[in-house]
């Protein structure tokens, strides 16, 4: 399975769901064996390649990804490095391959600032969230936007997204206020 | 100025898509404009929130997926031979 092959189809949840099963029947596997093999618990392994399927989904998202190795493959890489992150492994140790070491963690992935505006956004603004989330997350286009969320042009999808940004903006201002995690 | 335009203005700002010298002009504006400034700031923040909203949506996909490979009898083989990677220790 190419990464490139499936940008296209996975930004719909359905379509999402079914890709997740499928790299968890071929990867978890491997991910699971290389923790086992280090010490640690299926818990673990559990995390890691959850959190890795996240990163690998922006990656195919929204990076357009140039790479020639499977999803499989670019899966475990990641597993690898959160491992390393989680657990200081020594990066000798685990033993990297070439293309693997390549593989870079986004620099915010585990920043927990932005954690309570966002659920405070997610409970008064759901709507707003869900499309801002289809736009900027999913990486869809107008287009898709306009038949996933059933708009009648392109142009009421594009009006509809300016009003929730300036909505959503708003209400970031209004909950920053107050919040340590203003900064 | 419309604020559809602003915000599209300050969108691409803060994605870096705005030619030389509109980014100039843009930039002096943010010079004497404090509520600019703030516009900027909180759209900033915005885009921040919504890649951490995204990613929580993800997370709960990929659970439902490991929910189900776990607790599924038609996945009884995989569940196998993945706990008796753990049970060796």
């Amino acid at each position: 399975m190419e990464v490139t092959e499936t940008q296209s189809n996975i930004t719909i949840s359905e379509d999402r769901l079914r890709w997740f099963t499928q790299l968890y029947e071929d990867a978890f596997p491997k991910v699971a064996r290389f923790v086992a093999n280090r010490g640690g618990s299926f818990e673990d392994a559990r995390d890691i390649f959850q959190d890795s399927l996240v990163i690998l989904y922006e990656k195919t998202v929204l990076e357009k990804l140039e790479i020639t190795v499977s999803s499989e493959y670019y899966l475990v890489g990641i597993a690898k490095h959160l491992w390393i992150r989680k657990f200081n492994d020594d990066q000798k140790k685990v033993g990297l391959e070439a293309t693997e070491s390549e593989i870079t963690i986004p620099a915010d992935y585990f920043d927990t600032s932005f954690n309570r505006l966002a659920s405070l956004l997610e409970l008064t603004g759901r709507k707003c969230v869900e499309l801002l989330q289809a736009i900027y997350y999913d990486n869809l286009s107008l287009k898709e936007i306009k038949s996933v969320f059933g708009f009648s042009s392109v142009h009421s999808a594009s009006v509809q997204k300016f009003k929730c940004i300036e909505r959503m903006r708003n209400m970031v201002k209004a909950k920053s206020m107050g919040y340590e995690d203003f900064k | 100025m419309k604020t559809s335009n602003d915000i599209s203005q300050i969108e691409k700002y803060i994605f870096g898509k705005l030619p030389t010298s509109s980014r100039l002009l843009f930039e002096a504006k943010l010079l004497i404009d404090p509520l600019l400034n703030v516009h900027v700031e909180m759209q900033r923040k915005l885009y921040s929130i919504i890649r951490v909203s995204g990613r929580r949506k993800i997370k709960s996909e990929v659970s439902r997926v490991h929910q189900t490979l776990f607790t599924d009898p038609s996945y009884q083989t995989f569940q196998k031979t993945t706990f008796e990677l753990f049970s060796k220790k």
